[in-house]
């Protein structure tokens, strides 16, 4: 099985997609896998945090080249790999491939794009229909979205999660009892976790999203002393820099997509923890044309023109 | 300037406003005839993020032409002029002649468009008299063009009117130093007037940076925006040229300025997820605005709508 799976790394790592059996039968792995990881995945360092990829493909390639490799690098990508990008199925299917070769050493959570209704907005659905001339792909893929676990904890000292917290949990064993196997609702503990922001605000406040909350200094500060924890990792906000401090450093946006929506003109970030959990950024742009691949007819990023 | 990928300019605005006419961001009767007949067997559905920016552009546009013309009912009997300069297959000018009707609207862009325009509006049996209505080809790069096109309208054209003048995304495309041309000829020209002009800016920001590189790469280069790359460059582009007070706002300012009703009712359309990427797209956009008050009958005007 092993080698059956090398031999799907090394196509898709040459960003070619695998047959639609073969996604049905990866998929398959990955939810016999996936069902038996708790919602808060326990993880120690060393570990490599990751953000959203977006299904940027070529930078994707670029996040393991500064990285390093896995298995030789753990990494944990904290969701929103499909959407957007133009090679959401490569970029997911390599992501779930690692994932089901090396279990261990591969740690995925789900992001608010893990979903069906999203994804038929943003890209993947539209991706997948056509790549493969059906929906079968889509299909296989958000089946096992419903499976990727929530969040993580790093040594017992770092919470990660994609979006942000909920006030609906105060503690991460709350967590542990959320019957995550379904579409991502609209409201609600999963919903929030997937969806909600940090922001500067005292308690918590609407979102402008649409789902999930705002939540100030204050709310994070309280959720880090009840868990006993230094800090929250999350992702799901663009920032320019590729990452960003808050709330006294006691939480961190980590964002993976440089260039995002070949638009954005970011840089992205990786956050390397060591097994004392001291942390280091790695800073890096968009993969070089030259590394992109024959060009494609690719769809011009959007202006108002 | 590469005309080819300017022209092709208006081709990707119409199809982005037939877009939100369909999804029902805005009432558009003309967006559709306007369209060519291949255009329109064809559907592309834009982000969320494209359809919620171009209805902002819309609005905002269609608010100031509300309040332009209900100025105008005072000081000149409700007669006005709309010069929409580098119209592309914009529906503004007709939108406008429909809510009032003492208004004359004549539209300026390169011959190709003008005449495709014209023919399928004509095919569409949409007519208008020449009196309240005509689009001429000129290059707008050029004043004098501009200058000859409005001197050979059938019907004179009334310089001492109230005139509202629109340039929705065309000043940047200008070659550099051509766009204060553009102003300050109708700056010196109207007595009583508004010109509102939308359009890119900050292109040095690493957004406006990749910005720049995009539209350069799709054959459409935003030559002349360093001509007023800021809010406040887009405010003095028209206080340089000749204007007596001038205003401008970033299109998240223009954005909050819009009617709270409307925007409620557009945000439900579609789900907006991305809030940092659409802060940074408006940040990157602006309205400019000079005002020409000779009389006093403009007053206090802003871009406001509610």
């Amino acid at each position: 099985m092993s080698h059956e799976l090398d031999g799907w790394i090394a196509q898709l790592r040459r960003c070619e997609p695998l047959d639609e059996d073969d996604v049905r039968r990866l998929c398959q792995m990955a939810i016999e896998i996936m069902v038996e990881e708790s919602n808060v995945q326990m993880i120690d360092s060393p570990v490599t945090i990751c953000g959203d990829i977006h299904g940027q493909f070529y930078d994707l390639l670029e996040l393991f080249k500064v990285g390093g490799d896995c298995p030789d690098t753990n990494y944990l990508f904290m969701g929103d790999f499909v959407d957007r990008g133009f090679y959401s199925v490569e970029t997911f299917l390599l992501l779930l491939a690692l994932k089901v070769r090396y279990p261990d050493r591969m740690y995925l959570i789900r992001g608010n794009h893990e979903c069906r209704q999203i994804t038929q907005v943003y890209g993947f659905y539209d991706e997948c229909l056509r790549k493969y001339g059906s929906v079968n792909v889509w299909r296989y893929c958000t089946d096992v979205f419903d499976y990727i676990s929530l969040s993580a904890l790093i040594d017992n000292k770092i919470f990660c999660v994609h979006g942000g917290l909920s006030p609906s949990i105060t503690t991460i064993d709350q967590i542990r009892t959320i019957d995550r196997k379904q579409e991502v609702p609209h409201e609600g503990a999963m919903c929030d976790l997937l969806w909600s922001d940090p922001e500067d605000v005292a308690g918590w406040g609407l979102s402008p999203r649409g789902a999930g909350y705002l939540f100030g200094d204050d709310v994070c500060t309280s959720f880090t002393q009840t868990n006993g924890i230094d800090m929250i990792a999350r992702a799901h906000q663009l920032v320019m820099e590729g990452y960003k401090w808050m709330f006294n450093k006691r939480l961190v946006t980590v964002w993976s997509a440089p260039n995002y929506c070949y638009r954005c003109g970011n840089v992205a970030s990786i956050l390397e923890l060591d097994e004392n959990l001291a942390h280091d950024f790695k800073v890096f742009e968009a993969a070089p044309q030259e590394a992109r691949g024959a060009p494609s007819k690719r769809v011009a990023p959007d202006y108002f023109l | 300037m590469e005309d080819r990928g300017v022209i092709a300019t208006a081709d990707d605005a119409l199809r982005a406003k037939r877009d939100i006419a369909r999804a029902g961001y805005v009432e558009d009767a003309y967006i559709d005839l306007l369209s060519s007949r291949t255009e329109r067997a064809l559907v592309r559905r834009h982000p969320p993020l494209v359809r919620r920016g171009y209805w902002a552009r819309t609005a905002a546009t269609r608010a100031i032409a509300l309040e332009f013309g209900s100025r105008c009912e005072k000081v000149s009997d409700g007669r006005f002029n709309v010069v929409n300069v580098g119209c592309g297959y914009d529906t503004f000018g007709l939108w406008t002649l429909d809510r009032f009707e003492r208004a004359r609207v004549v539209e300026l862009d390169f011959a190709d468009v003008i005449r495709a325009r014209s023919e399928r509006l004509r095919e569409a049996g949409v007519e208008r008299s020449e009196v309240s209505y005509e689009s001429r080809a000129c290059d707008v790069r050029d004043v004098s063009a501009i200058d000859a096109a409005i001197g050979g309208l059938k019907e004179p054209f009334d310089w001492s009117l109230p005139t509202l003048v629109i340039a929705e995304c065309v000043l940047a495309y200008l070659p550099p130093g051509a766009s204060d041309a553009v102003t300050k000829f109708f700056g010196e020209r109207l007595n009583t007037a508004v010109f509102a002009s939308y359009d890119p800016i900050e292109p040095d920001d690493a957004f406006g940076r990749q910005m720049i590189r995009n539209v350069r790469a799709r054959g459409c280069a935003f030559a002349g925006i360093g001509d007023a790359p800021s809010v406040e460059g887009a405010r003095a582009r028209f206080e340089r040229s000749g204007w007596q007070r001038a205003f401008a706002y970033d299109m998240n300012a223009v954005y909050a300025r819009l009617s709270a009703n409307e925007r409620e009712r557009i945000e439900k359309i579609d789900f907006l997820d991305e809030y940092e990427e659409w802060r940074l797209i408006l940040a990157h956009y602006c309205i400019s605005v000079g005002v020409n008050d000779a009389v006093g009958a403009l007053g206090n005007f802003d871009l406001i709508s509610d």
